[in-house]
C-alpha cells in the first residue's frame, strides 16, 4: 500500500551563531492512508520540527516529504498554502481560536478560505459541532468556552473540509484528564468515520498507545517507528 | 526589574515616549515665541507708536483741542492721513493709495528706513516736496524714483522708497499702498479741503521722566470733551501683546490637544505592553511579588517613557525656536520690529511640567488595573483577567484622582498663561471642553460607525471581509486610540482647510457679480447724476447712491456727551478700586465716532425694522424748532448706546455747526455682510437734505479692464473722489487669509505629527494579535493574498471610520460657518476637497498599516506550533 505521508532523509539544521545545531537527522518516516500514527519523545527532540515539516509549515533543510504522493519539498510559499487548505487539518495544543469570532465562525475557516461557503458549508459546521456537542453554543465567542470545549471547536473545524491527514500537536496537552479522555475519543471517533490518516504528537504514553503506529524520536534521531 | 523587563521592548516603549515628544515641542515653541515677541513688544513700545502719545480725530483739531496739545508740552509732530486716488508717471491708471503727511522730527523713536539713505530728510527739505513710495508699489507700477506722482491738482516728485515706514497705529494700513510726504506740502494743498475722510494726529514726545499713562490719565476728561482717540505708547504695546496673548490661547490649544493625544497614544501602548505582560505579572505574583511592587516595575517605566519623551520634546521645541530664529534673520522686515527668538527658560520648565505630568497621568490609567491581577492569572487566560479589571476602573478612586489631576493640568497650564484667576479658569474650561467635546464626538462616532459596520456584515461576504471587518471588535483592538490618533488630526487639519476655502469664497470676487463691487467717495452731491452718467459711458453700471450727513454724537436722553464722559470716567475709578467689571458702560468709540449716516424714504433689501415705525419722509417746511426729527437707528449700536424707541438724540452735523433734534422712530437689524450701502442712523427725506457732505456712489464693473477705465475716467473729471475696488481689498484679505492659514497649518502639523507616531505605535502594539491572527490563518491554509486582503479590509475601514469621523466634525463646523456666512446664498461646499483629502488620508494610513505589517505576512506559520 502506497504511504500518505513518507519522509526521506528528512533534516532540519538551524544556524546557531558560528555552529550548526541539527534538530532532525535524516528522519525516515512512512504513514499509511487511513492510519493512526503518534510521534513521541522528550523534549527538545524534534517531534514538532519533524509535524511541522510534514504539514508543509516549514523547510527541510535537506531529504524530502512526500504527501499523498506529492513531494512537498520544494513548493513554494502558496502552493504549500493550497495544500494545507486542501489537504490537512490541524489541531493545536492551546486550541488556536479566533477569539473574535463565534464557535460556528471558527469552524468554517477552513473551508471558507478554499471558497466554500453557503448553506451547506453551514450546516455541515453546525453538524460537526453537534457531533462534538456544542450543538447548543454554536454562536458562543471562544472566551465564553472552556478548555476542552474550546478544543472540540477546533477538532470540528480540523474535519470541515474532510482533510486526508490531520495533525495534532499535544491536543490533550492543556486539558484535564476528563476532557483529555473525551478528547481523545472524538478525535478517533471521526477519523474513523472520515477515514482521515491521524498524526498526533504527544508526550503521552498512553495516548500513543491507542494509535497504530508510534514514531519515537530522541535528540532529533528516530529510534523506533 | 524595571530595567529588565523592558530590556525586550526598549524599542517599542522609546516610540510610545515619542508620542509626546511634539506636543512637549508645541508648547515650547509656543510659549517661547509668545515671551519672545512681548519681551520685544515691551522694550520697543515707544519704537512700535514712534512717540510717547498720539491724539487723533476725524477732522482737523479744534482751537480747543490746540490748546490743549500746548497744554501737554513737549516736542510735537502733526500727521494728515487720507486715501486718495494717485497716478504715477506716465501711466494714466490711478490707484487708491494711503497719503500720509507727517512734520519732520517724526518718529521720536524709531527710525525710517529709505532708499537714498536720506530720502525721509529731502521729503522735508525738498523745495517742491516730494513723496516716497513702497518699492513695490513702484515696482507694480512700473515707475521709478524721479518719476512724477499726480494727487488730485498737486504734482509731486518720487524722492525714494520705504524700506521702514514711519510707525502707524491704523489697523488697516496696509490695505493700500502707503505714501509718505511732508505735512506742509499737504497742508499748502487744495487737496485737504476737498477731503471729508481725513485723520489728524499729533504725536508727542514727553519730557523725560513724565510716565505717558500719567499724562493720558491727567488729560483724559479733556481728550474726551474733544472727541480726541489717545494712545500711549504703553497702551499700544498692551494692544498688541493683548493680541498677541489671543493668539497664542488658540495655538496652544492646538498644542495641548495635540499633547492630551500623545499622552492617550501612551495610555493606549502601556495598555497592550501590560496585556503582553500579564503572565508575567501573575508569575511574579505567584512568586512572591506584591502588587505594589509589580505595579512599580511598570510604573518606573511608564515614568521613563514619559521622561524621555518629554526631555526629546524639548530638544525639539529648542531645535524648532532656532530654526524659526533662522527664518527671521534671513526675512527681516516680515515682523515690523527687532525680535530676539530664543527658547525661555521658564516656558521650558512649564513645557516639561506639563508634558511630564499628562504623560505619567496616562501611563498611569492603565497600570491601575495591574493593581488588581491575580496571581491565579498565571494559570488562567490573560484576556479575560484584564477585561474583568476593566469593568471595575471606573469604581477605583484612584482613577477619578488621575482624571482629577489631568484636568487640574489644564487648568494649570491655562493660570500659568493668564496670571489671572477669573481669565485662567475661563481659558482652562474653554480647553476642557473643547478636548472633552472633540474626544467625546470623535470617540462616538466611532462608535456609532461600528455599530453601523456590524449590522452591514452578512455572513455570505466572503471570509476575508468578514474577517477584516470582526478585526475592529478583537480584543485589545484598540479602535478607539485609531479614532483619536487619525480623527483628530483630520478634523483640526480639515477644519482649517475648509474654514479657509469658505471664507476665501466668502471674499472671492465672483461672489460680488451682482453687487457692488466699487465704491465712489466724496463725490460733489451737486456732481452725483453726471457721475452715473460717467460710469456708464466707462462701462460699469451704476447701482446705488447716498447721500452722507455726517453727525456727531452731543446728547443721550437729555444727558451730554461731555457728561456721560465725566460719569463713566467716575464710575471706571471706583471699578478700579473695587476691581469690578465695567458693565452697563457705553463703549468710547461709540460716544466718540462720526456717524456717517444718510436719508431716504424706503428701507434697503439688507435691513429689517425689529421695532418700532419706519418713517421715511418728513416735512422740514411746517416742522417747529420744538419738533424731533425720527430717525431710525440700527438695532446693535441702540443697545450700545442704551437707546430704544422713543428715546431721544441731540447729534451735531460735522461741517455745518448745527445741532439737530432725533427721537428713535424705528430700530432696524442691518446685514453688515452685504456690500450695500448701510448705515447706523438713517434719516427721513426732507430733514436735512441741505446738510449733505458728500455723496457716495456704488457701482458694478464686470472686469479688471472696467474697472480701470472707469477708475482713469472718474480720476480725470474729479480727482479727490477716491474709487475704491473692492476687488483688490478682497485679495489683500485673501492673502493675510492665506499667511494666517498657513500659521495655523503649521501649528496644526505638531498635532498631525502626534497622530502619526500614535497610529504608528498602535500599529505596532497590536502586531501581536495580528500575527496570532495571521499565523492561524496561514497555518489552516490562508495564501499570502488572502491575509493582504483582509489587513488592508481592516486598515481601511479603521482608517475610514476615523476619517469620516474627523471629516465629519469638520463639515459640520465648516456648514455651520457657511450658513452664518452665506445664510441664503448659494455656496460650494468643498467636495472635492474634502473627497481628495479623506481618500489621501485613507491611502497613506492603510500604506502605513500595510507597510507595518509587512513581516505579518510572511511569518512562518511554525509559529502556530511553536507559540503553544
Amino acid at each position: 500500500m502506497n504511504a500518505i505521508l513518507e519522509t526521506t532523509n528528512l533534516t532540519k539544521t538551524y544556524q546557531s551563531g558560528a555552529s550548526e545545531l541539527t534538530v532532525l537527522d535524516a528522519v525516515n518516516i512512512s504513514i499509511p492512508p487511513g492510519s493512526t500514527a503518534a510521534i513521541i519523545g522528550p523534549s527538545g527532540s524534534g517531534k514538532t520540527t519533524l509535524l511541522g515539516l510534514c504539514a508543509g509549515l516549514d523547510r527541510a533543510s535537506s531529504g524530502i516529504v512526500r504527501l499523498d504522493g506529492m513531494d512537498i519539498t520544494d513548493l513554494d510559499e502558496g502552493q504549500r498554502a493550497k495544500l494545507r487548505r486542501e489537504s490537512i487539518g490541524f489541531i493545536f495544543q492551546d486550541f488556536q481560536l479566533m477569539p473574535n469570532l463565534t464557535a460556528i465562525e471558527n469552524v468554517v475557516i477552513p473551508a471558507e478560505l478554499q471558497g466554500k461557503k453557503g448553506s451547506e458549508t453551514s450546516a455541515r459546521a453546525a453538524q460537526l459541532l453537534k457531533r462534538v456537542g456544542l450543538g447548543s453554543r454554536m454562536k458562543h465567542y471562544p472566551k465564553q468556552l472552556s478548555g476542552g470545549e474550546q478544543q472540540r471547536v477546533a477538532i470540528a473545524r480540523a474535519f470541515i473540509h474532510e482533510p486526508k491527514i490531520l495533525f495534532a500537536d499535544e491536543p490533550t496537552g492543556n486539558l484535564d484528564e476528563e476532557s483529555s479522555k473525551l478528547i481523545e475519543e472524538m478525535l478517533f471517533e471521526i477519523n474513523k468515520e472520515l477515514d482521515t490518516t491521524l498524526v498526533i504528537v504527544t508526550h503521552d504514553n498512553e495516548l500513543a498507545k491507542k494509535t497504530q503506529h508510534i514514531i519515537q524520536l530522541k535528540g532529533g534521531k528516530l529510534i523506533s517507528g | 526589574m524595571a530595567y529588565r523587563d523592558s530590556r525586550a521592548a526598549k524599542l517599542k516603549l522609546a516610540l510610545f515616549s515619542a508620542s509626546i515628544i511634539f506636543g512637549v515641542a508645541a508648547l515650547v515653541v509656543i510659549g517661547s515665541l509668545r515671551y519672545n515677541l512681548n519681551d520685544s513688544v515691551k522694550s520697543q513700545s515707544k519704537s512700535l507708536l514712534g512717540a510717547d502719545l498720539q491724539l487723533s480725530a476725524r477732522k482737523e483739531f479744534s482751537k480747543e483741542a490746540n490748546d490743549l496739545t500746548a497744554q501737554i508740552g513737549g516736542d510735537q509732530a502733526k500727521e494728515i492721513s487720507f486715501s486718495t486716488m494717485m497716478t504715477v508717471g506716465e501711466n494714466p491708471q490711478p490707484r487708491l493709495v494711503s497719503i500720509r503727511a507727517i512734520e519732520p522730527g517724526f518718529p521720536f523713536y524709531g527710525t525710517v528706513a529709505t532708499t537714498p539713505a536720506d530720502a525721509w530728510q529731502s521729503v522735508h527739505s525738498n523745495a517742491k516736496g516730494g513723496v516716497l513710495v513702497e518699492e513695490s508699489f513702484l515696482l507694480s507700477m512700473q515707475s521709478k524714483i524721479g518719476d512724477m506722482v499726480k494727487i488730485g491738482k498737486l504734482e509731486l516728485p518720487i524722492i525714494g522708497t520705504l524700506d521702514q515706514a514711519p510707525p502707524s497705529s491704523s489697523g488697516f494700513a496696509g490695505m493700500n499702498p502707503t505714501v509718505v510726504t511732508s505735512f506742509d506740502t499737504i497742508r499748502g494743498s487744495e487737496l485737504l479741503s476737498s477731503k471729508s475722510l481725513s485723520f489728524h494726529s499729533t504725536y508727542f514726545k514727553l519730557p523725560a521722566l513724565t510716565a505717558d499713562m500719567q499724562i493720558s490719565d491727567e488729560f483724559q476728561a479733556a481728550f474726551d470733551a474733544e472727541r480726541l482717540r489717545s494712545v500711549t505708547a504703553t497702551q499700544r504695546s498692551e494692544r498688541i501683546e493683548k493680541t498677541i496673548n489671543n493668539l497664542y490661547l488658540f495655538l496652544n490649544l492646538i498644542g495641548f490637544s495635540s499633547l492630551f493625544l500623545g499622552g492617550i497614544g501612551i495610555a493606549g501602548a502601556i495598555h497592550i505592553h501590560i496585556s503582553e505582560r500579564l503572565t508575567s505579572v501573575a508569575t511574579l505574583r505567584c512568586l512572591g511579588c506584591t502588587s505594589a511592587k509589580a505595579f512599580a516595575i511598570y510604573f518606573i517605566q511608564g515614568v521613563f517613557m514619559g521622561a524621555l519623551g518629554t526631555l526629546l520634546g524639548l530638544i525639539s521645541g529648542c531645535g524648532l525656536i532656532a530654526v524659526a530664529a533662522y527664518f527671521a534673520q534671513s526675512l527681516p522686515g516680515v515682523i515690523p520690529f527687532d525680535i530676539t527668538i530664543e527658547p525661555v527658560f521658564t516656558e521650558i520648565v512649564k513645557a516639561a511640567g506639563i508634558g511630564f505630568i499628562i504623560s505619567v497621568c496616562f501611563a498611569l490609567l492603565p497600570l491601575l488595573k495591574l493593581r488588581k491581577i491575580s496571581p491565579l492569572a498565571a494559570l488562567r487566560n490573560e484576556g479575560a483577567e484584564l477585561e474583568s479589571g476593566q469593568k471595575s476602573g471606573f469604581r477605583d478612586p484612584l482613577r477619578w484622582l488621575i482624571i482629577l489631576t489631568l484636568a487640574a493640568t489644564a487648568f494649570l497650564l491655562a493660570w500659568l498663561d493668564n496670571r489671572e484667576l477669573g481669565r485662567g479658569l475661563a481659558t482652562a474650561r474653554g480647553y476642557v471642553s473643547f478636548l472633552a467635546v472633540t474626544f467625546g464626538l470623535l470617540l462616538s462616532c466611532g462608535l456609532f460607525l461600528r455599530w453601523v459596520l456590524k449590522l452591514c456584515v452578512r455572513p455570505s461576504w466572503p471570509i476575508t471581509i468578514r474577517q477584516g471587518f470582526s478585526a475592529l471588535y478583537r480584543p485589545n483592538n484598540q479602535t478607539s486610540i485609531f479614532m483619536l490618533s487619525i480623527g483628530l488630526g483630520v478634523f483640526f487639519l480639515f477644519t482649517l482647510i475648509f474654514t479657509q476655502n469658505v471664507l476665501l469664497q466668502w471674499l472671492s470676487p465672483d461672489r460680488l457679480a451682482d453687487t457692488p463691487n466699487i465704491f465712489m467717495v466724496d463725490i460733489p452731491p451737486e456732481d452725483t447724476s453726471k457721475a452715473r452718467e460717467t460710469i456708464q459711458k466707462a462701462g460699469s453700471t451704476p447701482l446705488a447712491d447716498a447721500p452722507i450727513i455726517q453727525l456727531r454724537l452731543t446728547s443721550i436722553k437729555g444727558k451730554s456727551v461731555d457728561e456721560i464722559f465725566r460719569e463713566q470716567a467716575e464710575q471706571k475709578k471706583q471699578f478700579n478700586n473695587t476691581n469690578k467689571k465695567e458693565e452697563g458702560q457705553i463703549p468710547k468709540w461709540v460716544l466718540r465716532r462720526s456717524f456717517r449716516s444718510t436719508f431716504r424714504s424706503e428701507l434697503s433689501d439688507t435691513e429689517e425694522l425689529v421695532s418700532g415705525e419706519w418713517i421715511g419722509t418728513y416735512d422740514a417746511s411746517t416742522a417747529t424748532p420744538s419738533l424731533l426729527i425720527p430717525i431710525s437707528m440700527e438695532a446693535e449700536i441702540a443697545a450700545n448706546l442704551g437707546v430704544n424707541v422713543g428715546d431721544t438724540l441731540t447729534m451735531e452735523i460735522e461741517g455745518f455747526g448745527e445741532e439737530i433734534n432725533l427721537k428713535i422712530a424705528s430700530l432696524r437689524k442691518v446685514d453688515w455682510r452685504s456690500m450695500n450701502l448701510n448705515f447706523f442712523i438713517v434719516l427721513p427725506q426732507g430733514a436735512v437734505d441741505d446738510y449733505v457732505a458728500f455723496n457716495i456712489l456704488t457701482a458694478h464693473s464686470a472686469s479688471p479692464e472696467t474697472r480701470a477705465e472707469l477708475q482713469q475716467a472718474m480720476f480725470a473729471k474729479w480727482p479727490s473722489v477716491s474709487v475704491i475696488d473692492l476687488s483688490l481689498i478682497l485679495k489683500t484679505v485673501q492673502s493675510v487669509l492665506d499667511a494666517a492659514g498657513k500659521a495655523i497649518q503649521a501649528m496644526a502639523l505638531f498635532t498631525i505629527i502626534t497622530g502619526s507616531i500614535v497610529l504608528i505605535s498602535t500599529l505596532l502594539s497590536g502586531r501581536k494579535i495580528r500575527t496570532k491572527e495571521i499565523v492561524l490563518l496561514r497555518t489552516l491554509g490562508a495564501s499570502q493574498g488572502q491575509i493582504a486582503r483582509i489587513l488592508a479590509i481592516e486598515y481601511t475601514l479603521l482608517a475610514s471610520i476615523a476619517t469620516i469621523a474627523g471629516t465629519g466634525l469638520a463639515a459640520i463646523a465648516t456648514a455651520l460657518l457657511s450658513s452664518f456666512l452665506f445664510e441664503n446664498e448659494a455656496y460650494t461646499f468643498p467636495w472635492s476637497q474634502l473627497l481628495i483629502g479623506a481618500s489621501s488620508v485613507i491611502v497613506i494610513t492603510v500604506t502605513l498599516g500595510m507597510l507595518l505589517s509587512r513581516g505579518i505576512a510572511n511569518t512562518p506559520p511554525m509559529h502556530a506550533l511553536k507559540a503553544g
